[in-house]
């Protein structure tokens, strides 16, 4: 595994990820023979990793297989380990709850997890097929002490900040939904039910692609909210607000006169190293000098409240569909509460969304044709491609349905070749034009770059963009922010230690217990380095690696996620959760109220990838104020 | 507008649906046929290898013609491009594209399909499974298409991947044709006396019917017995029976009425209309004759679908030529 932190060319990685996962797959079939089940299902998984991030879509679908039928054989040769137990009246129902509240009572070194550890899970692009659904059809607790009601009020979070309650008593601005949902009683278990009902009536859905059977799966879904007051909400927002409009100007900056580097501000080799900056986007002056039109910010609070900013996501942020379907869901479960409360809706984005790539086009008219460009039918986030194409009238194209000509992009259709205003990308940069990017992309279109820069087509988010979510940019957002609005930050940064400094990279070697590592320049995951969870042996190695290629590491502290409460096998405990808002920057910007929140419907885990476990929740921006006076 | 990857797409998923299906229904009927006749009767396998042009390639991994070769050869080889299981495989994979613009339960279907053929393959050889096997892919087919024709908008398209199945159905109707009835004529040649006199002539005729499922349809039209003469007519011309030549040009050009662009597909599939109009059955006589038809009618099919992909699949800034001869024809 350590061998995949190391640094080397993209090629030789790619074919090193291959090797390890062909070796781990192998491994997993000698594990599994010799009866070692999870360590195979884990291997396997690995494996998956591994093939997935090379795209080796052959291994991809034996490992994914393998993981698969792994699972069902083990559950069916092990069905009282494998699976809950069946009946609340078995005692080991009433021993595991024991032992949950035993837990819950103080924090585990696991749960005390680093953020950086749920980044390592959510950035590794594992697709688990094995899915540990909600259970919407497990018995209902027997006594009524044990109902959905009473839970509520015993109801604690393992040591994190929640969301909606403390103490068993909701916090203000959950109080209304708290409250509704109490009154419910078992009722609660009756909508979940619904809920999964109407998504599956309605199709929402997401992929995991493998040949043999190409299904899609219904989007895991908890039916409790998540609130945010409309006060804090609008900090929040204006501290996206600001933090986007930072990052356009810093972008803008960079592939133009890069005063940030000749001012001191940004050392060069920060940028020499950086894995998405694309020395091809220098001179382009896109409109407005807006880079990234769209971002996916993603936000985590740790136990004292304070909200974060895990990462930006830059290039194709995806799940926004998502959010608007999970509106969707909950109007039609909740249908009265969204009557007595002031819930703010999110329905507008599609619009926002047109409105702003609109706004983009080179041709002045009244319909400029918009484009959303799609890898294809095999990417995971083609629903939300489809989504979004259709809720804006746009054509939903492959790199192979755009044509160059003339320095102007056509898409082919029955009728002839049709002009392209805007292209809304949902393919990484690298591989939008083989002329200029990877020469091997077959999803690109040859030439794109070229139009591009002469203004006649318009592309969002710009190549080159993702330059300002790489992880060593990261540390700097706060000094950007000072540096290009003079004004102090109004969202917290992680505090972020970068091991080439000498002060930092001293504290970072004396505080290796409590810190995450991980490499500047990687993603997906690989080679981070967790201090909490680290053997001596590890903490030596890590070490001396920092020591070794101190520019290659940065360091972080460990938070710890908060929880929200989360309905699983018919009862409501904490689950950790984080939050994606989504970020329009045009001429004005516009901010989603609220946005995804991911949950892990596992307890403990920190995985909320929709492919591993992971669900979502709708997430109300309400006004508290205005919901108490309504109800009297 | 329908992108053009769209419409491509359609085109061949109902090229390939078609494909599958038919050639489902000459394995089966020949399988009964060969079953019904004594052995001296002398029908091999081969003439399935000749309908569907894959003698060549069959005979490059095979010793001969051997019954469970050919039909494991037409049914499931992955490595025939022409098999049913490679047919329903490419259908899926061009429906997987267009996915978007289908009801969603057509994709179930044709994954189900997909799914069950792969797994059930060698029921297709074994000769007391093979009739079963295959009146489930013929089905099963129909099961789909059924569900696009009900719940489709009968839009551009729907339009493509109805050009695209009845284009391959017309095309395979000349082939049955050219191989079947080309061996039948071949007898009646050596025994001038008269049809009567050809052993087993009116079940090989009801064969080649059969194959095309037109015997009903046949009788209904023609009346009783069954001759040469009828039989092709029936099969070329006939302006009602869904298989016949006649009757899929007139689909695919209703439907190339629904897209733009559409003169020169047109005058194309005018062209070969008219090589049908001007055909007298009675004239033809020997078995050179009728490959000489089906040759020209094949030919036709293939001009057509070239005039098609160039004006509706190829993503080129310039515009279709409006020069070309067959417009001029039209104007």
């Amino acid at each position: 595994m350590g061998l995949l932190g190391a640094s080397c060319p993209t090629r030789l990685r790619l074919e090193l990820f291959s090797a390890v996962g062909d070796l781990a797959h192998r491994a997993g079939f000698m594990a599994f023979d010799a009866g070692a089940h999870d360590d195979a299902s884990r291997v396997f998984r690995f494996a998956l990793a591994c093939a997935e991030k090379t795209d080796d879509w052959p291994l991809t679908e034996h490992a994914l297989v393998r993981a698969d039928r792994l699972t069902e054989t083990v559950q069916a040769m092990l069905p009282d380990q494998a699976g809950q137990p069946d009946h609340p009246e078995d005692p080991r129902w009433r021993s595991e709850n024991v032992t949950h509240e035993r837990d819950h009572g103080e924090t585990s070194p696991i749960q005390r997890c680093s953020m950086l550890d749920a980044e390592v899970i959510r950035g590794m692009p594992i697709r688990d097929r094995r899915m540990p659904t909600p259970v919407p059809g497990s018995p209902p607790p027997a006594s009524g002490a044990q109902g959905t009601a009473a839970q509520w009020g015993e109801y604690r979070s393992p040591g994190c900040w929640d969301e909606m309650l403390v103490s068993g008593r909701a916090r203000v601005a959950s109080s209304g939904v708290i409250r509704y949902l109490g009154s419910l009683g078992d009722e609660l278990i009756e909508r979940q039910k619904a809920a999964e009902l109407a998504i599956k009536a309605m199709g929402i859905t997401f992929t995991v692609y493998s040949d043999a059977d190409n299904r899609d799966r219904a989007w895991p879904f908890d039916v409790i909210p998540r609130v945010i007051s409309t006060q804090e909400w609008n900090k929040i927002s204006d501290g996206l607000v600001q933090r986007l409009t930072a990052l356009n100007m810093f972008i803008d900056d960079l592939y133009g006169k890069a005063r940030v580097v000749t001012d001191g501000v940004l050392p060069a080799e920060v940028l020499a190293n950086s894995p998405n900056f694309r020395p091809q986007c220098a001179g382009v002056r896109p409109p407005g000098g807006i880079w990234a039109h769209i971002c996916g910010s993603d936000l985590v609070r740790d136990a004292d409240g304070t909200i974060y900013v895990l990462e930006d996501n830059l290039r194709v942020p995806s799940g926004v569909s998502y959010m608007l379907e999970n509106r969707l869901v909950t109007k039609r479960v909740f249908a009265d509460l969204f009557r007595d409360l002031d819930i703010h809706p999110v329905d507008s984005y599609p619009n926002k969304l047109h409105t702003m790539l609109a706004a983009l086009s080179p041709r002045r008219t009244d319909w400029p044709t918009i484009a959303v460009l799609t890898p294809g039918v095999h990417n995971s986030a083609y629903f939300e491609h489809v989504f979004l194409a259709r809720q804006m009238g746009a054509y939903l194209v492959e790199g192979g349905d755009l044509l160059v000509d003339d320095d102007r992009v056509y898409v082919g259709t029955i009728s002839g070749p049709v002009r392209v205003d805007v292209i809304y990308r949902r393919v990484d940069d690298l591989w939008l034009d083989p002329e200029v990017f990877r020469s091997d992309s077959q999803v690109g279109v040859p030439g794109l770059i070229r139009a591009w820069r002469v203004g006649n087509v318009a592309i969002a988010n710009a190549p080159g963009a993702g330059v300002a979510d790489d992880k060593a940019i990261y540390a700097y957002v706060p000094r950007l922010i000072r540096y290009y609005l003079g004004e102090d930050p109004k969202i917290a940064n992680v505090p972020t230690y970068l091991c080439h400094a000498d002060a930092d990279r001293a504290h970072v070697l004396a505080h290796l217990d409590e810190l995450v590592v991980k490499p500047a320049n990687e993603s997906g995951g690989y080679g981070i380095f967790i201090g909490p969870r680290a053997s001596s042996a590890d903490k030596e190695e890590i070490a001396a690696r920092i020591e070794a290629d101190p520019r290659n590491y940065v360091a972080q502290p460990t938070l710890s996620l908060s929880t929200a409460p989360t309905l699983c096998a018919g009862r409501i405990v904490p689950r950790h959760v984080d939050l994606r808002p989504f970020i329009l920057s045009g001429e004005r910007a516009y901010v989603t109220q609220g946005g995804l929140t991911r949950v892990a419907l596992v307890e403990n885990s920190l995985i909320v990838n929709s492919s591993q476990g992971g669900g979502s929740k709708d997430t109300w921006v309400l006004d508290p104020t205005v919901a108490s006076i309504r109800n009297g | 507008m329908l992108l053009s990857r769209f419409a491509e797409s359609l085109y061949w998923a109902g090229r390939y649906l078609e494909r599958a299906e038919t050639t489902a229904r000459l394995i089966k009927v020949h399988t009964e046929l060969f079953l019904d006749l004594p052995r001296s009767a002398g029908v091999g396998w081969s003439p399935l290898l000749a309908v569907t042009g894959s003698n060549e390639e069959f005979l490059g991994r095979h010793a001969g013609p051997e019954e469970e070769d050919v039909v494991g050869f037409l049914a499931t080889d992955p490595k025939n491009l022409g098999s049913i299981l490679a047919s329903i495989s490419q259908a899926r994979v061009n429906l997987r594209v267009s996915r978007v613009l289908l009801p969603s339960p057509s994709w179930e279907v044709v994954t189900d399909l997909h799914g069950w053929a792969s797994a059930t393959s060698e029921e297709a050889i074994d000769r007391r499974s093979r009739l079963r096997w295959m009146d489930s892919v013929i089905s099963d087919c129909h099961l789909l298409v059924g569900m696009l024709a009900g719940t489709m908008c009968d839009d551009e398209a729907y339009a493509f991947l109805q050009i695209g199945r009845h284009l391959e159905r017309a095309d395979m109707t000349t082939r049955v044709l050219d191989v079947q009835a080309g061996i039948l004529l071949s007898q009646r040649a050596e025994n001038p006396g008269g049809t009567g006199d050809i052993p087993y002539h009116d079940v090989t005729w009801m064969s080649v019917l059969r194959s095309l499922c037109a015997h009903q349809m046949f009788r209904r039209s023609v009346g009783c017995g069954v001759s040469g003469p009828d039989a092709l007519r029936f099969l070329l011309q006939d302006a009602q029976f869904p298989r016949s030549v006649e009757f899929c040009l007139a689909s695919a050009s209703r439907s190339l009425l629904q897209l733009p662009r559409s003169a020169l597909p047109m005058a194309r599939c005018a062209r070969i209309h008219t090589t049908l109009r001007d055909l007298t059955v009675t004239d033809i006589r020997t078995p050179d004759e009728l490959h000489e038809l089906s040759e020209a009618l094949q030919e036709g099919i293939g001009d057509l679908h070239d005039t098609l992909a160039q004006a509706y699949f190829r993503l080129s800034p310039e515009p279709v030529l409006s020069s070309d001869p067959a417009m001029l024809e039209l104007s």
